[in-house]
């Protein structure tokens, strides 16, 4: 399908979506520590829920591009993010966070997200009957472990980075450019996001890696809100593609039986896009 | 006839309320359409737009669109006086018209954040009236509307072209401090620092930045500020190891060793500044020695608890030792070598006062891993310590200090099984435990109930076990009951049969007191504990 007047856009269905919900991400919290299972009973589940809400929420504001949700959508999310209330074997056991990560059903190895601490051996108040301190307590960790840059920049990059957030993409021919459907006004991009569009190409037989960067607001024409990119470079199995890349690397996707691609982020920088002011201060709304 | 008349009447007043309800609805549209290519920099399309809707804007009625229409006639006068592919005179001209405009809206809307920060901008153009332009953007900035931190930005850059370099610091720490993620405010004050020259600012900002979360842009900033400047970098250093011992960080020091952040700070361990701390603060990554033997990080440090204050260098080392012993405890029991190193490290820097925490936390290690013996030896270390830390808080009347402290030695002596001291009652777990209970409970009846202190139910249990050492089965089995019936109350069941197991039962003597039996026994039954 091309629409030469505005910009020859062709709109490509991926074949046989790859993961169901791309960018929904299920937020999961389970109280696992003993002491906390005993003290807290029935009232466990409903600290779970209350904290996988609000984590839910504050990871939204981290990484609008991606959904997190705390209820299962109904087609399945496209990863799933769990934190783990444990305890060690201390007599006054440390009480800690335990983060572990799926995308589809295949598990995340999360290398530098370490434990978090929630209570330790110097704070042995621990409310282990109380479920509202318990939820106020973790919350509180919560948010302050959320401001931090640090924890950012690990979430990103262990596993933001490898949740898929479209497994379609729209081209537009005259400016070569690769549209993704994410809500530019959700997603809050800074000028230096990225995004990686992978796909296996059927002849010669490679995997294909697109690195596209140059994102911004689809203006006019189908997909208009969208999130518009250029490529910036593609490898073809590690190889490094310098000629026609936008032919090999990308409008190979219009052709019929166009194989199942995938679009994650690469690098995800946040620009607060404040409603209504222009990237000079200027307010363009009253 | 009169009927038809007015029925006529009626037809045409109704027909013109349509009208002119259609001419509304095709006026929004076109002011709406205008805004987004507004809001795109096309400023051209916007102007087409509103032009040719300039008939219905002369029929409506609606002030709220009239006011719409002018803000956006300002901002196409404006973006036309910044567009460098309009000739020089026309965008002169351009600007004065958007301030024309901008002035009129402003007789209407008084309070709109957006038209006086874009007036602001417009006057700030002309050196002469840029005293105009800054009171605009203050009055922009009290709206506190949802772009306020925008309009405190623009403050901040006037204000550094005025060359009132403070005020633009106060101004983009504003910025900065609603919105942690808002890089060019973050730039902005960065420059400005620099500018001032002066390092300890340039350190508050490193503290400031570790406290509002940019805790990978602090240590970023620190490391380029020690690297750019030549000398006085003392502030930075010492901010520089706050900002590393952030709790959020869980790089383990083996693993910072060998990172670029680390090759890079290890240039200027010749320095003469801060050679010498950065030499050591290195060592304490690789193996953390005798805090004693420190030089630079111990300057000025007489050994005093007071002493300990945010922003000095002993506190700052101090927390990045305790720092790094959390890192590696968390990290497994693989590391809990590496932890006892560093809680070490801690306990012997405050010497005369010791760290409950700390050394809490290394006799857990130790029990958790069945070194009795070196437990007993670090007991001995610094039980005396420990006392006088004690003694400290008493004398600042620190409940939750005191109760740390009467915690830490009672969790101690009951892990060595020592339950009293025949020469000195204090040198003992049931003394320490019951200590502990007591001053929580107090503390408990003046705090707020979200501030209580929940004495755990396993030190109550080694208190118990500490009372029938003794022979004092009634104490024993009322400090058992009490902390199970409090547990059944919450309705943790599992607790109090944890509390009230069979073992311990049988282990009760038949000269306990009637009473508490038939205490025991009900609580036992509420908690499905068979005897």
């Amino acid at each position: 399908m091309k629409i030469r007047n505005c910009g020859a856009l062709a709109l490509l269905l991926a074949a046989g979506a790859v993961s169901a919900g791309p960018g929904q991400v299920l937020v999961v919290v389970k109280i696992d520590s003993v002491k906390f299972q005993k003290g807290l009973q029935q009232s466990a589940g409903t600290a779970e829920a209350a904290i996988a809400k609000k984590l839910a929420a504050q990871l939204q504001v981290l990484f609008p591009p991606l959904e997190w949700t705390a209820t299962a959508p109904a087609d399945g999310a496209a990863a799933t993010f769990s934190a783990t209330l444990q305890q060690d074997d201390f007599a006054i056991p440390n009480i800690s966070l335990h983060w572990t990560a799926k995308v589809g059903e295949s598990d995340l190895a999360l290398r530098d997200l370490h434990d978090w601490p929630v209570y330790q051996v110097g704070n042995v108040d621990r409310p282990y009957r109380n479920a509202d301190r318990l939820v106020g307590d973790v919350n509180t960790r919560l948010t302050g472990w959320l401001q931090s840059d640090a924890i950012e920049k690990q979430l990103h990059d262990e596993f933001v980075k490898r949740v898929p957030v479209a497994t379609r993409v729209d081209l537009d021919d005259n400016l070569k450019a690769v549209l993704i459907p994410l809500s530019w006004a959700r997603a809050q991009l800074g000028d230096q996001s990225e995004f990686r569009l992978e796909f296996t190409r059927a002849a010669p037989l490679s995997q294909i890696r697109v690195l596209l960067n140059g994102v911004a607001e689809r203006l006019a024409g189908t997909a208009q809100g969208n999130t518009q990119s250029i490529v910036a470079s593609c490898a073809a199995s590690g190889v490094p593609v310098s000629a026609n890349v936008w032919s090999d690397c990308v409008a190979i996707l219009e052709q019929p039986n166009a194989p199942p691609l995938l679009v994650s982020i690469e690098r995800y920088e946040f620009a607060a896009h404040l409603p209504g002011v222009a990237p000079n201060g200027t307010a363009v709304r009253p | 006839m009169r009927l038809i008349h007015s029925w006529l009447i009626v037809v045409v007043a109704v027909g013109w309320t349509s009208l002119a309800k259609a001419d509304d609805k095709e006026l929004s549209q076109s002011i709406e359409g205008a805004a987004q290519h507004l809001a795109s920099n096309e400023w051209r399309k916007a102007d087409h737009e509103l032009t040719t809707a300039t008939r219905d804007l002369g029929e409506t009625k609606n002030e709220k669109l009239r006011a719409e229409y002018l803000f956006y006639s300002s901002l196409v006068q404006q973006q036309c006086s910044d567009d460098p592919k309009v000739a020089q005179a026309d965008r002169q001209q351009a600007r004065h018209k958007a301030i024309s405009a901008y002035e009129s809206y402003l007789q209407k809307k008084p309070t709109s954040g957006g038209a006086l920060n874009n007036l602001a901008q417009l006057y700030a153009q002309d050196p002469a009236l840029r005293t105009k332009a800054l009171e605009l953007y203050d009055q922009a900035v009290a709206q506190k509307d949802s772009r306020a931190s925008a309009y405190s930005l623009n403050r901040a850059k006037l204000l550094k072209d005025m060359g009132l370099g403070e005020r633009a610091l106060q101004s983009s720490r504003a910025a900065v401090q609603g919105d942690r993620r808002n890089t060019a405010a973050l730039s902005l004050t960065l420059d400005l620092l620099q500018q001032g020259g002066k390092t300890a600012d340039i350190a508050d900002f490193l503290h400031q930045l570790n406290a509002s979360g940019s805790v990978q842009r602090s240590l970023d900033t620190g490391l380029e500020e020690i690297e750019r400047l030549k000398s006085a970098r003392e502030p930075v250093l010492i901010a520089l190891a706050e900002s590393l011992a952030n709790p959020t960080l869980t790089e383990l020091p083996d693993s910072f060793v060998k990172s670029d952040f680390a090759s890079r700070l290890s240039k200027h361990a010749e320095d003469q500044d801060i050679g010498v701390g950065v030499q050591e603060l290195l060592q304490l990554y690789r193996q953390p020695g005798k805090p004693l033997s420190l030089v630079w990080w111990r300057h000025d440090f007489f050994g005093g608890e007071e002493e300990f204050r945010p922003k000095t260098r002993v506190n700052a080392l101090l927390n990045l030792a305790r720092a790094l012993g959390d890192r590696c405890r968390l990290a497994g029991k693989e590391h809990y070598e590496c932890a006892e190193g560093y809680y070490r490290f801690a306990i012997d820097f405050t010497g005369a006062t010791a760290d409950p925490g700390a050394f809490l936390s290394l006799a857990e290690i130790y029990v958790n891993t069945g070194r009795q013996a070196e437990l007993a030896t670090v007991a001995k270390q610094y039980e005396q310590a420990l006392f006088r830390g004690k003694m400290t808080a008493y004398g600042r009347e620190n409940k939750p200090k005191i109760y740390q402290f009467h915690l830490a030695l009672g969790m101690m002596y009951a892990y060595l099984g020592k339950w009293s001291d025949p020469h000195w009652e204090a040198a003992g777990a049931v003394f320490q435990l019951k200590h502990a209970q007591d001053t929580a409970a107090e503390y408990n009846q003046s705090g707020h109930a979200a501030d209580r202190i929940q004495f755990p139910v396993e030190a109550a249990a080694f208190l118990s076990d500490g009372y029938a050492k003794l022979g004092a089965s009634n104490d024993s089995a009322r400090v058992r009951v009490e902390a199970a019936e409090a547990s059944l109350e919450a309705g943790d069941k599992e607790s109090a049969a944890d509390l009230l197991n069979a073992d311990w039962w049988k282990s009760l003597p038949a000269t306990v007191d009637a009473a508490l039996l038939n205490r025991v026994a009900a609580a036992s039954v509420k908690a499905g504990v068979v005897h």
